[in-house]
């Protein structure tokens, strides 16, 4: 079974986390977005042991645009890897940006998601479905999916994160669980028009052969992360409940 | 009760060209001696970059060797994918019949639609137009192999008319087949007259429920050839050895390492929205039998036997086998290791033993059903 080769030094900048502490979320109606690609190169020696890269691994890059809920109005920018933790399929996340200092902070303590602060720019038009991201003034994300068709609200599937994070002072992957709601569903070719490898830490693996798009008026919510695993573990031996951590 | 085996061909990591060469002789030598051993057919899978898990990407030419080392088998595709990326219908009309000669008339031809994003992406395809490719070849390949002028304007695919060659050895042409891994893939089957080749894992109850349907449907079929094949067959592994514990060890060892492997596929719904795969059943059996479990030492020292799973002593085979008989299936198709775990000697002894005690059994019951085939 492929296993992934990278050693743990490479999430050494992981920033801490206290998901026992978490409460649950509500985010409300969201507009969504995930471009999703295949990066070049063999990617195993981005994932750890305990991880099974798929065959092959997909890069997502994925949008939310939240305007109500517990967190009030913010935008997020995720970047994901495809991945099986034990059979279930799954999504590493390699950086993410939100444009909520605020909200950056409770998602990163809460879910390990990274707490990196930028400008996220989304324009939502019938035509259209656009994204940009800037941090520190410098685009590292911008794609689009134009003339998106309807689908059936039962045709896209989500994919639960990994986000890697220090919970105590051990590197753990917490298992982000968003219950999402598809209400209207879009799908179209992707476009991405910038994309910055080393702020993703996707170095020498640029997402190259476009997949799919997809776009779609969400219900969802944020519930505490339920399990962690250690990373140097295959996912039947290194996954505990939060509470037993 | 018909008997096959199912190659996928799967390959241990590290790949090694030994280990893929290894692998293909393995199982051709299977093959040899289940012609021997009177096996019914060989189901040879068409998958492609599937690493590890199947190797398999030219079944036409294992099944050209096989055809040249065994005498009364039959050879079947199981299965060919039906999108015009992959495989062009002309091509596959073609191959089928040339190895229904080479065969002198031992071939069937299973059809599918791969699930894979794996695959799928890999040849640039829309995964939206499968199912109708696939409609689109199981009408027109009994015409090309029956027709002396054949011509199409269709949606996947259009030719001018022509006369595709050779003709198939059989009259009229081989029995054809689909590949069940969705639910209600059955029904198509039965609705155009064609063969399902079950390869999901379903309860005995569940199985017996899509047989009843299949049956039903297919009285009102439209055939889409010139003969009805109205056989339904299932997967199964299969290790038979004297000593139970030793058998279910080895057996289950390789039926978790097969759920294992087609777990970890990249299965199209799960990262492409579409209309066109929603569902997928589970490959692998998952449930134990009170029975199976009732009979394991320690429970605790490894995992029982799926119910009906033809792994453990020719007797426990036997009870399997009967219980598969009340569900109306009509043969099971056997995979017999997974990434090479088990040695090739004791895959052999296991067909041997299934042959000598087991297989007499049921071949009592086989000759009323030898002729099923019916001239649509």
């Amino acid at each position: 079974m492929l296993v992934g080769t990278s050693d743990l030094s490479r999430w050494e900048s992981a920033t801490p986390a206290s998901p026992d502490q978490a409460k649950a979320l509500d985010l409300g109606m969201v507009r969504w977005m995930q471009l999703t690609y295949e990066p070049t190169g063999n990617c195993v020696h981005l994932f750890p042991f305990g991880l099974h890269p798929t065959t092959p691994v997909l890069v997502t890059m994925q949008f939310w645009n939240v305007r109500e809920g517990d967190l009030g109005p913010f935008n997020m920018a995720q970047v994901r890897l495809t991945c099986r933790a034990g059979i279930r399929i799954r999504a590493l996340t390699t950086n993410a940006v939100v444009d909520n200092p605020d909200v950056a902070k409770v998602l990163s303590e809460g879910w390990g998601y990274p707490p990196n602060v930028g400008t996220i720019d989304l324009s939502w038009r019938t035509d259209q479905v656009s994204a940009r991201v800037e941090v520190d003034g410098k685009c590292v994300l911008g794609g689009k999916m134009e003339m998106p068709m309807p689908i059936s609200v039962d045709d896209l599937q989500h994919i639960t994160s990994i986000n890697p994070a220090l919970v105590g002072n051990e590197l753990r992957f917490l298992q982000a669980e968003p219950q999402i709601a598809n209400l209207g569903v879009q799908r179209a070719a992707p476009h991405l028009t910038s994309f910055d490898c080393d702020f993703w830490n996707l170095t020498d693996h640029a997402p190259t052969y476009p997949v799919i798009a997809a776009c779609a008026d969400v219900e969802m919510s944020l519930p505490p992360v339920r399990f962690i695993q250690d990373p140097a573990q295959l996912a039947h031996k290194g996954t505990i409940a939060v509470k037993a951590a | 009760m018909e008997f096959g085996l199912f190659f996928e061909i799967s390959v241990p990591r590290p790949f090694t060209r030994e280990q893929e060469n290894t692998a293909i002789f393995n199982a051709l030598e299977q093959a040899k001696l289940a012609d021997e051993l009177g096996f019914d057919r060989i189901w040879v899978v068409e998958h492609h970059f599937l690493e590890e898990y199947s190797h398999s990407s030219a079944p036409e030419l294992f099944l050209a060797a096989a055809a040249m080392q065994t005498k009364q088998i039959r050879l079947c595709h199981g299965a060919i994918v039906c999108v015009p990326e992959i495989n062009h219908p002309i091509r596959i009309a073609e191959r089928a019949a040339f190895l229904d000669h080479l065969s002198k008339g031992r071939l069937e031809l299973g059809t599918a639609r791969s699930s894979t994003w794996t695959e799928l992406g890999g040849f640039n395809l829309s995964p939206d137009i499968t199912k109708a490719s696939w409609d689109e070849y199981v009408r027109v390949i009994p015409q090309m192999w029956t027709e002396d002028r054949f011509t199409w304007q269709g949606n996947t695919f259009s030719m001018p008319e022509r006369n595709v060659i050779p003709k198939p050895y059989q009259d009229p042409h081989p029995p054809m087949w689909v590949a069940v891994t969705t639910p209600g893939t059955e029904q198509d089957a039965a609705h155009r007259g064609i063969g399902a080749l079950g390869v999901a894992s379903q309860s005995f109850a569940q199985q017996e429920t899509t047989v009843k349907r299949y049956h039903e449907a297919i009285k009102t079929c439209e055939p889409v050839g010139k003969i009805i094949n109205d056989h339904v067959s299932a997967q199964n592994f299969l290790f038979c050895h004297e000593d139970r514990k030793y058998a279910t060890t080895t057996g289950m060892n390789m039926l978790q390492q097969f759920s294992a492997l087609n777990a970890h596929q990249l299965w199209n719904r799960e990262v492409y929205p579409s209309a066109s795969y929603k569902t997928l059943s589970n490959l692998a059996p998952t449930k134990a039998s009170k029975s199976s479990v009732a009979k394991m030492d320690n429970p605790r020292e490894g995992r029982p036997v799926p119910e009906g799973t033809c792994v453990g002593t020719p007797n426990d085979i036997i009870e399997a086998i009967k219980t598969w008989e009340t569900t109306g299936v009509d043969s099971l198709n056997f995979m017999l290791n997974c990434i090479e775990n088990i040695p090739q000697e004791a895959v052999l002894d296991s067909m041997r033993l299934f042959a000598k005690e087991v297989m007499p059994q049921f071949k009592k019951n086989k000759n009323a059903k030898k002729n099923k085939m019916e001239t649509a």
